[in-house]
């Protein structure tokens, strides 16, 4: 064995090899703790101290904790109710109602803002138009519009469909060039659509739906139709005609409340 | 009850507030897991091990934050979990002789030598001579010069000051001296 003589060559054999850790492993690190803190909390091997703070339990706990179903079934009773919410909030935004009729009043020259089709289709799914609100989200999704691919992602997840979820989260993963979403788990993609429809409460002031915005879901109900356009030779959940007039009479005061304005009624 | 009944939670709380370390895990964990993981790949022998022993102690620590941070140096509390965790993974993998070998191995590999049997036998007692320090001047020594973190980070690493740095790594100096019979 080669004598040492020095301190200085103690420390140079000390040197380890040693790879710094990267930003992608931090990346995937990050998603993976996620993931096994959601089955922990699951399985009860994660607890937290009664001090600790609520939002950061919710940071990792998805909606569906505590609803004693199975994971499928968490998913979709956590996905259904987390939908309407977000609904609520995008018709809660102040401009929703005007970009909605902007959208009305274009129909006939079919070419529709993406804020309005978004606005819509939230107003559809609420009031149980299912098909024609996919049908809008997906206009709206087309052109980049994060909130209704948000909007779809849950819609497939309530329906149990994962891998069109999936697909529709990762739309705005790619569009922000973040590959991260591609490896992450589904309580990951669950809890940063969460994450985004919160920055949206917080951006709507928590403000309570405006009775206006109310009395138009109740009428939009009835007045969006599946009409056949032989042009392109399908059915298009398109509104009635005077449509948006009536949301305009609807908006600048003529109404207050849904008992007031029910559908084909004057108001 | 007149008066005021909670004059030592008010001032807690206060005393939380205004801490300057990091209050938000995520922050925390951002800031430290890369030294958490090249620490604990060392006493393990393996990324992918240390990543999961890390994972345990980072999932231990979210579970009692309040805690952590309750600390008057939570980042020296959060080092005591990292250890426990890591030593608990070498414990069920037995890893214990694959570490001081593997590490040995790893430092012998980096000089050009000729002698490769022999600068393997003086890694090794190097690194007995490391393994014998107290528990402080190892985890100091390890970090600053193992793993070639600055005298301020691995004072952030552990929860104690640049000084306590300094003066530890002397404290070090003068054992590994004595222990290997240097000049």
């Amino acid at each position: 064995m080669p004598a040492l003589t020095s301190y200085d060559q103690v420390l140079a054999k000390t040197r380890l090899i040693s790879p710094r850790y990267t930003d992608e492993e931090l990346a995937a690190a990050e998603a993976r703790l996620a993931a096994k803190a959601a089955d922990r909390l699951k399985s009860g091997a994660l607890t937290f101290d009664d001090a600790t703070t609520p939002g950061m339990v919710r940071a990792v706990r998805p909606r569906w904790w505590g609803t004693g179903q199975d994971d499928q079934a968490r998913d979709r009773y956590g996905a259904d109710t987390d939908l309407r919410h977000l609904c609520q909030l995008v018709i809660s935004q102040a401009d929703a109602l005007h970009q909605m009729s902007t959208i009305l009043h274009d129909v006939d020259c079919r070419f529709l803002e993406p804020a309005g089709a978004r606005v819509l289709a939230c107003v559809l799914y609420l009031v149980g138009r299912e098909d024609s609100a996919r049908f809008w989200w997906q206009y709206a999704a087309g052109a980049e519009d994060t909130a209704a691919t948000y909007c779809l992602f849950l819609y497939h997840l309530a329906l149990g469909e994962v891998q069109e979820a999936n697909w529709w989260h990762d739309q705005v993963a790619t569009r922000r060039g973040s590959l991260l979403w591609a490896r992450a788990a589904r309580a990951d993609r669950y809890a940063e659509t969460l994450g985004w429809a919160t920055c949206l409460q917080i951006a709507a002031d928590h403000k309570a739906v405006p009775a206006a915005t109310t009395a138009v879901v109740g009428y939009v109900s009835t007045a969006v139709q599946f009409v056949d356009d032989r042009d392109l030779v399908l059915d298009l959940p398109l509104p009635a005609d005077g449509f948006a007039e009536r949301i305009g009479e609807m908006t600048t005061g003529g109404c207050t409340a849904l008992s007031v304005c029910i559908p084909s009624s004057p108001c | 009850m007149s008066g005021s009944p909670l004059p030592g939670r008010r001032q807690r709380r206060s005393r939380v507030i205004e801490r300057p370390q990091p209050v938000d895990f995520t922050a925390f964990h951002t800031m430290h897991r890369g030294a958490y993981v090249r620490w604990a790949s060392l006493y393990l022998g393996s990324r992918a091990d240390a990543e999961d022993a890390v994972d345990d102690a980072m999932l231990e620590m979210l579970g009692k934050w309040p805690t952590v941070l309750s600390k008057p140096e939570p980042a020296a509390y959060a080092w005591t979990i990292v250890k426990s965790r890591t030593k608990d993974a070498a414990r069920a993998r037995d890893r214990r002789q694959k570490v001081v070998t593997t590490a040995a191995f790893m430092a012998a590999c980096l000089g050009e030598t000729t002698d490769p049997i022999g600068e393997l036998e003086t890694s090794l007692a190097i690194q007995q001579a490391i393994e014998e320090l107290p528990e402080r001047q190892h985890d100091v020594f390890v970090l600053r010069y193992s793993l070639e973190y600055t005298a301020q980070e691995t004072a952030d690493l552990l929860g104690i000051t640049e000084a306590t740095v300094r003066s530890t790594i002397r404290d070090a100096r003068r054992r590994l001296i004595a222990a290997l019979d240097l000049d």
